[in-house]
């Protein structure tokens, strides 16, 4: 259903347009906040959405660019915080 | 010292200790001692006053100042804007690495003989930029590096050898700065690997950042002072938590007299459960990536036949009993689990061919991605080579051109897997110009090679046009060596005095 267009991308990287989510709000917001947890949602929901958000971040935590290297360690905080909470009752 | 020259030597360049190893006449690998006698040589550099010698290894890590110590320097092999000023001159964490290898070549040649073709091991989350940075520190170092391999394939390969196993094994690796986790097949001395997945800065060096906090807590809660004043005492208190840590995995309640120079000695207890529940965050972390790993290639826990310990971290108590809670039996160690890497590296120096690997990163390029039934578009990143693909691998996937008169073609270069362009590194770029007056829709192929060295190269081919144009992927930060630079700073580090 989905194709391909190519149009490059020069001087349109769209990166820049994305907000930076980084600093005030990473401080202010819940773990749960952050990794978007509801308390309707079921633990297994939860677990899927957390291992989805844990491989994103867990990649970001290795990218070339620092701002996005120091926003992946909060949500990898977030998301163990989470994790812990709702779903492993136990390590 | 001998003569002769040296065959299949690897070395594994690590973030607390490093050790190089070679495949005797018998076959098997050993472990080449240091001039100080040492089997792992801690990649710590002390930079002189005095003399301007560069100590490595022991008597760099046991004495000196701690502001002209450098530790851990491969956890910054990845950052390219990363620099180390001493005495007015500055040093990429290449350089620094390729110190720690020189000690270890010069060391090391005087009992096996001249080295020059090496392997060396990189964690398997390792970057093209810090795979590259690694290769360039061997050759500032005087070294050839032939192939460059992951820490769990190499540890892999190091067991196969020494155990006759055969079947699906899992390698768990907590090194000094990285979790590897690394899932292969293995039939004799052949060794098929499935997936490699890893997590940055979580491995012993995290644990003792932890533990450092844990013992200054303690000391405030039992003596009413604050330990840590500032990050001198902090690097100064580092050398002990690492032996703290380890005194930890063998007894449940260990003390240590510490202070400063403000407050004087006082003794502070620790528990094994205090520390196991200070870092079970960073525990909870190498689960998930377990699962992760599990879950990519639809196994369960029950498809591993072994699992097995490489790197020291894993003498943790907790990180065993995680392991075998998680798989339902006990986690099998690699012989000595902070050695087996470079002995496998030695056997894969000498057998690469029976390795099969895969490619570390997702490699691609960003291009609209237009849904054709609602005909909303964004920018997204297109992987044309997946991670996890069998090496060496050429892939390729082709766009069209959205605009009329584009003359100018340029392709962003990504490294990630993600879609969402804003969690993936854009690692180069190629510009080809093309004819004027075209329409719109004109095919453009995109092709990416991977090879052994798990090194990139990225090529654009205008069908119309027939023009093409292919590179590899370049970096670009004060962190980082160009090639012009890399012969000039090879032939001054070959008159840096190293001890």
């Amino acid at each position: 259903m989905i194709r391909k267009l190519f149009r490059w991308i020069a001087g349109n990287d769209n990166r820049q347009a994305v907000p930076a989510q980084v600093g005030g709000i990473f401080e202010r917001m819940s773990p749960e906040g952050l990794c978007g947890i509801s308390p309707t949602m079921a633990r297994d929901e939860i677990r899927s959405h957390l291992a989805a958000l844990y491989k994103r971040h867990n990649n970001a935590a290795g990218s070339l660019d620092p701002e996005l290297r120091r926003e992946a360690e909060t949500m990898l905080d977030a998301i163990v915080h989470c994790r812990e909470k709702y779903v492993e009752v136990s390590l | 010292m001998s003569e002769n020259k040296a065959m299949y030597v690897g070395i594994d360049l690590g973030t607390s200790t490093s050790a190089l190893a070679h495949v005797r006449a018998d076959g098997n690998p050993e472990i080449v001692p240091n001039a100080d006698g040492e089997r792992l040589t801690p990649s710590v550099v002390f930079f002189d006053r005095f003399e301007g010698v560069k100590l490595i290894g022991s008597a760099a890590k046991d004495g000196g100042d701690p502001e002209r110590t450098v530790r851990h320097i491969k956890k910054r092999m990845d950052d390219p804007s990363f620099v180390v000023e001493m005495d007015g001159e500055k040093w990429t964490p290449t350089e620094i690495s390729a110190l720690i290898l020189s000690k270890l070549r010069k060391d090391c040649a005087k009992i096996i003989g001249q080295i020059e073709d090496v392997v060396i091991t990189v964690p398997a989350n390792f970057n093209e930029l810090a795979r590259k940075a690694t290769v360039t520190a061997g050759r500032l170092a005087g070294l050839k590096v032939r192939r460059i391999v992951n820490e769990p394939t190499a540890a892999a390969l190091y067991y196969a050898h020494t155990q006759s196993i055969r079947g699906r094994v899992l390698v768990y690796d907590l090194g000094g700065g990285t979790l590897d986790i690394t899932i292969l097949d293995i039939e004799g001395d052949y060794v098929d690997i499935l997936l490699s997945e890893g997590a940055r800065h979580l491995g012993g060096t995290d644990f003792d950042e932890i533990l450092i906090d844990l013992i200054g807590q303690k000391y405030l809660e039992q003596n009413g002072r604050e330990l840590i004043l500032d990050s001198a005492q902090r690097r100064r208190l580092l050398a002990m938590t690492e032996d703290t840590k380890k005194r930890l995995s063998k007894l449940n309640v260990v003390s240590e007299k510490i202070g400063s120079e403000e407050h004087g000695l006082a003794e502070v207890e620790l528990s094994r459960d205090d520390f196991e529940e200070a870092i079970k965050r960073l525990l909870t972390r190498t689960i998930m990536l377990l699962e992760q790993a599990l879950d990519t290639l639809g196994l369960t826990p029950r498809d591993i036949d072994h699992v097995v310990l490489v790197g020291g971290s894993t003498r943790i108590p907790k990180v065993q009993e995680l392991l075998t809670r998680q798989f339902g039996k006990p986690p099998v160690s690699c012989g000595n689990v902070d050695e087996c890497v470079a002995l496998g590296a030695a056997l894969f120096a000498q057998r690469a061919r029976r390795v099969s690997e895969v490619c570390n990163h997702s490699y691609g390029t960003l291009a609209i991605i237009e849904d054709a039934l609602t005909g909303a578009a964004r920018v997204q990143n297109s992987v044309v080579i997946p991670k996890n693909t069998p090496i060496p691998c050429s892939m390729s996937q082709t766009y069209v051109t959205s605009e009329n008169n584009e003359e100018l073609i340029e392709v962003e270069i990504t490294q990630g897997e993600d879609h969402d362009p804003r969690y993936v590194d854009i690692v180069g770029k190629i510009s080809l110009r093309v004819p004027p007056g075209r329409p719109a829709g004109c095919a453009v192929t995109v092709t990416y090679s991977y090879d052994e060295n798990q090194r990139v190269r990225a090529q654009v081919y205008d069908e119309e046009s027939g023009l093409r144009k292919d590179v590899d992927i370049e970096y670009e930060g004060e962190g980082v060596l160009k090639e012009s630079e890399i012969e000039r700073k090879s032939a001054y580090l070959r008159q840096v005095k190293i001890a």
